[in-house]
C-alpha cells in the first residue's frame, strides 16, 4: 500500500537538512512538488527505501501564503533543482540559492505561473562566450520524426564544450488539467502523457488509486500487469536499438529492428486491442482477458528473431566501434543528478524499483538488474540487449501460470476516495513515481516524476566534451521521452 | 490553393513533421510508414529535412501554447502550393488534451488544414491510405 502515512513536517529553513538527513540515511528521492493547502501552498519531498516494502514516505514543509521565498535544498541535494525550478515555474515560489534561476517548464515570461501570480525570470539559453566558442542552436523542429526539443550547443572546432537544452515544448498542463477530475475521466488523460511508456503510467495511477481505495488486486490481474509492462520494455528497448543502429547509419539493421517492432505492435494488438496497450490497465477493474498461451505462441518466435538481431547488431564491429566510449557518465554525476534505469545501470549503479521496492507480480521473480560499468553509449545499449531478453523471461514465466491464477472482480470502496498516495513503476526509461491527492472522489492534485525528467540534465552532462556529431548517437542512447518530461 | 496542393503531389508527396505535443504515439505510427512492412517511399511520400523542400507538414498534438510560435515559422518558411496535415485526434481537435493553460484544440486553430488523419494514434496503415487518397490515388 502506498497511501502516505510516514509524512514528517519540516520549516521551509530546515527542508534541505530534512533532505540531507534522508539521502544519507541512505533513502532514494522520489520526486518533489507542491500544492495548495489551506490558504497557502505546502512541499512535499517524496522518498522511499531501496529494499524496503515500505511505501514512499514523505517530507512536508508547509509554506504560509505571504512568503514567497524558501531555501533551495539543491546543496544539500542536488537532484532536485528541475523539481525546484518546476515548482518555482507553476506555484511562483523562489528557492533561494539556487543555482540556476532560469525558468524550465514555461519559458515565455508571458505566460504566468498557472497557481500563482507572481513572476518570474524568463529562459535563456546558456551559451559560452568565450572566444573562437561557435554557438549552435538545433530546433524544437527536427529533420526527423522525433519530437520537440531545443539544443544549444557551444562548440570549439568539432567539440562540444557545454550543452543547454530547453524543453516542455510539449508542455500540455496535463497535471492541472486532471485537477477536479474523477479517476476514470483521469485514466484517458493518464495513459496518454506518453505512448512509449504509458503502460508504466497506468499501472502506476492504478497503484496509486488503488492504495486509496484499500483493496489489492487478485492475482491473475497483478501478472497480466507485470505482462503488460514488460511488453512496454520489449517494444521500447527494441526501438531504441534500432535507433542506435540508425544512428550508427546502419540502415539494413535498422529496417530489420523497425520490422520486428511492427510485428511486436500488431501482436498486442490483436491481444489486447491496442498497438500502444492504450486502455489495458485500469484501477480497481480485473485485467483483460486474452489467450495466454496464443500471445506466447506469437512472441515466441518473434523473440527468437529479436535475439538473433541483436546478436547481429552487437556482433557489428562498426556499430561497436560507433559507440564505444561515446558520450560517457560516472556513477558520481548519474548519482548526484539523481539519474534512473539502463542510463544509471550503464554506470554501474544496481537500482531497478522492480527489485527495489517491489511491487505487483514482481516479488520472487525478477533477477539481479542487468549493470554495466563502462557509462557509454555501448553500456546503454548492452543493458538493454540483457533487459530484453530478462523480459522476454519473465512474460513468458508469468503467461504459463497466468491460467491457473485467481481472478475476481474487486469490492470496490464505495465511500468516496480521500487522502494522498503514490504510484510507481520501472518504465522502459527508469523509475517512474506518480502521486496522486483526491478529496471525495476528486482529483485536487496530481504530480508525474517520470523517468525522462530525472534523465534529462544527464544527456547534457554527457554531451560536452564529445564531437557535435555525435549528439545524435549520445541522444539515442537515452532515447528519452519528451512527452513523458514535458506532460 | 487547398485544390491545387494535391494537384501538385500526384507523383510525390515530401513531408516535414512537426511535433506540437503529441504523445509520441502519432510520431512512432509515422515513423512505421517508412519501415518495410508499410514502406511509403514506393508511394513517393517521404521525409524531408526541411520545410522548403516539403510538399506539406504533418502536425501532430493539440498545438501546445509553446509550440504555436514553432508552428507558425515552419509553416511561413515552406514554398506555395504548401499543404498541413492534421495527424491523429490531437492534432484535430485537442482530443483528452484540449483543455488547460499549456495546451490547444488543434492545428486548425491556427492553420487551414487541408488533411485529417483521425486516430488515437493512426495506425501505419491508415496514415499511408489517407496520404495516398490525398494524392488521387
Amino acid at each position: 500500500m502506498t497511501r502516505l502515512t510516514r509524512v514528517r513536517d519540516a520549516s521551509p529553513s530546515r527542508r534541505p537538512q530534512a533532505l540531507r538527513a534522508l539521502a544519507a540515511q541512505g533513502d532514494a528521492y522520489a520526486m518533489g512538488l507542491c500544492q495548495r493547502s489551506g490558504r497557502g501552498i505546502e512541499l512535499v519531498d517524496l522518498f522511499y527505501r531501496p529494499g524496503s516494502p515500505l511505501a514512499p514516505h514523505a517530507v512536508r514543509t508547509a509554506v504560509p501564503p505571504e512568503c514567497t521565498e524558501v531555501p533551495s535544498a539543491v546543496a544539500a541535494l542536488p537532484r532536485v533543482h528541475w523539481d525546484e525550478r518546476e515548482i518555482r515555474d507553476l506555484f511562483g515560489l523562489s528557492f533561494a540559492g539556487h543555482p540556476d534561476d532560469r525558468r524550465l517548464l514555461l519559458p515565455d515570461p508571458r505566460r504566468t505561473a498557472i497557481f500563482s501570480p507572481r513572476p518570474v525570470p524568463p529562459w535563456h539559453p546558456r551559451v559560452l562566450k568565450q572566444r573562437d566558442a561557435v554557438h549552435v542552436p538545433v530546433g524544437p523542429v527536427h529533420a526527423g520524426i522525433i519530437e520537440s526539443g531545443q539544443f544549444h550547443f557551444s562548440i570549439m572546432g568539432e567539440t562540444v564544450l557545454q550543452m543547454d537544452a530547453r524543453l516542455f515544448w510539449n508542455h500540455r498542463g496535463i497535471e492541472a488539467a486532471l485537477e477536479g477530475l474523477g479517476v476514470d475521466e483521469a485514466v484517458t488523460r493518464v495513459e496518454r502523457i506518453c505512448a512509449s511508456c504509458t503502460v508504466s503510467h497506468q499501472a502506476a495511477l492504478a497503484m496509486a488509486v488503488e492504495s486509496l481505495a484499500g483493496l489489492r488486486p487478485p492475482a491473475r490481474t497483478e501478472a497480466v500487469r507485470l505482462v503488460l509492462l514488460e511488453l512496454e520494455r520489449l517494444a521500447s528497448h527494441l526501438n531504441d536499438l534500432a535507433q542506435l543502429a540508425a544512428g550508427a547509419a546502419l540502415q539494413v539493421l535498422l529496417m530489420q529492428g523497425m520490422a520486428l517492432r511492427e510485428r511486436l505492435l500488431a501482436v498486442q494488438h490483436r491481444h489486447f486491442g491496442h498497438r500502444y496497450l492504450f486502455g489495458t490497465i485500469r484501477p480497481a477493474v480485473p485485467a483483460p482477458t486474452f489467450d495466454a498461451a496464443g500471445l506466447a505462441a506469437d512472441l515466441g518466435p518473434l523473440l527468437e528473431e529479436a535475439a538473433a538481431w541483436m546478436e547481429r547488431l552487437f556482433a557489428h564491429q562498426g556499430f561497436r566501434d560507433r559507440l564505444t566510449g561515446v558520450g560517457r557518465l560516472s556513477p558520481e554525476q548519474v548519482t548526484a543528478l539523481g539519474g534512473v534505469g539502463p542510463a544509471a545501470r550503464a554506470t554501474g549503479i544496481a537500482a531497478d524499483l522492480r527489485r527495489d521496492l517491489p511491487y505487483g507480480f514482481y516479488p520472487g521473480l525478477v533477477s539481479e538488474p542487468a549493470v554495466r560499468t563502462a557509462g557509454d553509449a555501448m553500456a546503454r545499449a548492452e543493458v538493454r540487449q540483457l533487459e530484453v531478453l530478462e523480459s522476454w523471461r519473465l512474460v513468458r514465466e508469468v503467461l504459463a501460470e497466468l491460467d491457473s491464477l485467481p481472478d475476481r472482480a474487486s469490492a470496490v470502496d464505495a465511500e468516496p476516495l480521500d487522502g494522498a498516495a503514490t504510484g510507481y513503476s520501472e518504465s522502459p526509461r527508469g523509475a517512474s513515481f506518480h502521486y496522486v491527492r483526491m478529496r471525495a472522489g476528486r482529483i485536487t492534485r496530481y504530480h508525474v516524476r517520470s523517468a525522462s525528467f530525472a534523465n534529462w540534465p544527464l544527456v547534457m552532462v554527457a554531451s560536452a566534451d564529445n564531437p557535435i556529431g555525435d549528439f545524435p548517437l549520445i541522444n539515442k542512447s537515452f532515447e528519452l521521452c519528451y512527452a513523458c518530461c514535458d506532460r | 490553393m487547398d485544390d491545387h496542393i494535391r494537384s501538385t503531389v500526384r507523383r510525390s508527396l515530401q513531408l516535414r513533421h512537426v511535433d506540437c505535443g503529441s504523445c509520441n504515439g502519432c510520431e512512432s505510427e509515422l515513423a512505421l510508414v517508412f519501415s518495410p512492412r508499410y514502406d511509403g517511399q514506393r508511394h513517393g511520400i517521404d521525409m524531408v529535412a526541411s520545410p522548403r523542400h516539403a510538399d506539406a507538414i504533418t502536425v501532430s498534438g493539440p498545438v501546445t501554447v509553446q509550440m504555436q510560435a514553432a508552428l507558425a515559422r515552419t509553416y511561413d518558411a515552406m514554398g506555395q502550393p504548401r499543404g498541413v496535415i492534421a495527424l491523429g485526434d490531437c492534432a484535430i481537435d485537442g482530443h483528452v488534451h484540449a483543455s488547460g493553460y499549456a495546451s490547444g484544440t488543434g492545428v486548425q486553430s491556427q492553420l487551414p488544414v487541408d488533411l485529417k488523419i483521425p486516430g488515437c494514434p493512426p495506425p501505419p496503415d491508415a496514415i499511408l491510405r489517407a496520404l495516398t487518397s490525398f494524392m488521387g490515388r
